[in-house]
């Protein structure tokens, strides 16, 4: 109980007055100094090339999602090996020999993924 | 349970958050920005910043952060009120107050008992410290995203390039923490610290792995119980991922200021991007702070636990003082300790030049993560071979 009230209240001390500051502070912005005049000739400047996606091409979305599934299944699996390796010592030989069986898929996932190249950038 | 742990003591709590806060945001954070750029200039051989003074007072440049801040709060937002930009700032705030909050699981000093109450220097005493950590340093890189994506195509590709590589840090750097967590049994940070606060003999450790049966406590060369004594291989891990995680340099590819500009910051100005860098620097204390606590024992003195100091103080001047000298005592250890690490981290990102996007993820997936399961293993087979850590 108390350690979740004093989270609260550290995270208000210190989110509200910035957030306020912020606000504040953006308040005036755009509303002084001379009005900017909307011209509708077209800019002397020719039109900008688009900027690359990325420095070496597109922006590569087949292999984003694949690392993203890669990543939430693995993430998921070393979050279920927290409280293992808490009560690794415990568990004695039966944990050991359970914990290396769950480790084993992921692993042979994992050396799929590096030998199908989905590792590489 | 009595009324009195039922109703927290608001007050107290209050007055200790803002100490916390007052004492990162004031204390922490300029002190942080000028050793980073003095360290730099040192290394890099130039004079570095110095020139700043107020009344002609200038302290070596420690008023510099200061007036770094001061300009960046008092400059007026660019983007007109219609774009829609303005509710974006909001998001620096957030990520400023999600790492100051990930502080309030830090703790800064043991237990000590005075009179029928005890006292420690931390806010929160989570049961699941670290990862209460790392569920606030993730909502904060979330709202990075969130607020990255927002913005133009430099900013993207910048955000991009974040969320790729804090997704894959935090996936090294939790496999990374693992051998650690099974040689300490908890994920209190306070009682890892408490679990180092004693010696240990490695000779009596290999021989009773090598099956000589020798007693742990009973040879007389004993170490201090630290982690990176009983696990070096975690520490370059844990460190090396915790950067990545954080993008601290030199894993910062997405800040890479001829091709990206600011990254996933570009959107940002004014007192928005002051707090975006106020929060830079904390995640830069907030790695030192856990590789000290995991790692370096904390606030622990070597070969002096807490007890036996308390112990031997207690005799001269009596119970109460005594605690409240080892109080103060372990603060400036842990302190000290604190810099030194923060100090390793500076000459780190000043001495290696910034890694490639695609290199600092090759880093994570190809040689952080097979070496942390490696090192998991390893230290499985250990703890078995000798029926638990070696404290």
């Amino acid at each position: 109980m108390a350690e979740s009230v004093g989270v609260l209240i550290l995270f208000a001390l210190i989110s509200v007055p910035a957030c306020l500051y912020l606000v504040i502070a953006g308040r005036g912005a755009g509303s002084s100094g001379p009005a900017r005049e909307e011209s509708a000739a077209p800019s002397p400047a020719p039109a900008a090339k688009p900027a690359p996606e990325t420095a070496r091409g597109a922006v590569p979305g087949a292999s984003l999602l694949v690392a993203a599934i890669a990543y939430l299944v693995l993430q998921a699996a070393v979050l279920l090996l927290v409280p293992w390796v808490l009560f690794f010592v415990e568990l004695g030989p039966v944990g050991l020999v359970s914990g290396a069986l769950f480790a084993l898929p992921l692993l042979v996932g994992f050396a799929y993924l590096w030998r199908r190249g989905a590792l590489d950038g | 349970m009595s009324p009195e742990t039922l109703v927290p003591n608001f007050l107290g709590l209050t007055a200790q958050a803002l100490s916390l806060a007052l004492g990162l945001l004031a204390v922490g954070v300029p002190l942080v920005a000028w050793a980073e750029r003095k360290a730099a200039a040192r290394i890099e051989g130039r004079p570095g910043i110095g020139g700043t003074a107020i009344a002609e007072i200038s302290l070596d440049g420690m008023l510099q952060p200061l007036a770094d801040a001061l300009k960046l709060l008092s400059k007026r937002d660019p983007n007109p009120p219609e774009s829609g930009q303005g509710v974006q700032v909001l998001f620096s705030a957030l990520v400023l107050s999600a790492t100051v909050v990930a502080f309030s699981a830090i703790p800064w000093s043991g237990r000590y008992v005075f009179g029928e109450g005890s006292l420690s220097l931390i806010l929160a005493d989570v049961e699941m410290g670290v990862l209460f950590i790392f569920a606030l340093l993730a909502f904060s890189a979330l709202v990075t995203v969130w607020a990255g994506m927002r913005g133009g195509i430099r900013s993207r590709v910048g955000t991009f390039r974040l969320a790729a590589r804090s997704l894959s840090g935090e996936l090294a750097l939790l496999l990374a923490l693992l051998p650690m967590l099974m040689i300490y049994g908890s994920l209190r940070l306070g009682d890892m610290v408490a679990w180092q606060d004693a010696s240990f003999s490695p000779l009596g450790a290999w021989s009773l792995l090598a099956g000589g049966g020798g007693s742990l406590s009973g040879l007389s060369l004993g170490l201090p119980a630290w982690g990176i004594l009983l696990n070096p291989l975690a520490f370059i891990l844990v460190l090396t991922a915790a950067s990545v995680r954080l993008g601290l340099a030199p894993f910062d590819a997405e800040r890479r200021e001829a091709e990206l500009e600011a990254g996933p910051h570009g959107s940002f100005s004014g007192p928005g991007l002051g707090f975006l860098a106020l929060a830079a620097r904390l995640e830069l204390l907030l790695v030192a702070a856990l590789v000290t606590l995991i790692f370096f024992g904390g606030w622990a003195i070597p070969w002096l636990p807490q007890a036996t100091l308390v112990a031997v103080i207690g005799e001269f001047i009596g119970s109460w003082l005594a605690n409240a000298i080892c109080l103060g005592l372990h603060l400036v250890v842990f302190l000290l300790k604190l810099s030194g690490v923060v100090f390793l981290e500076l000459l780190i990102r000043s001495a290696l030049p910034r890694f490639d996007h695609a290199r600092t993820m090759a880093l994570c997936w190809k040689i952080l993560m097979p070496a942390a399961l490696v090192d998991i293993a390893f230290t499985a087979a250990v703890l078995f071979r000798l029926g638990g850590a070696p404290g």
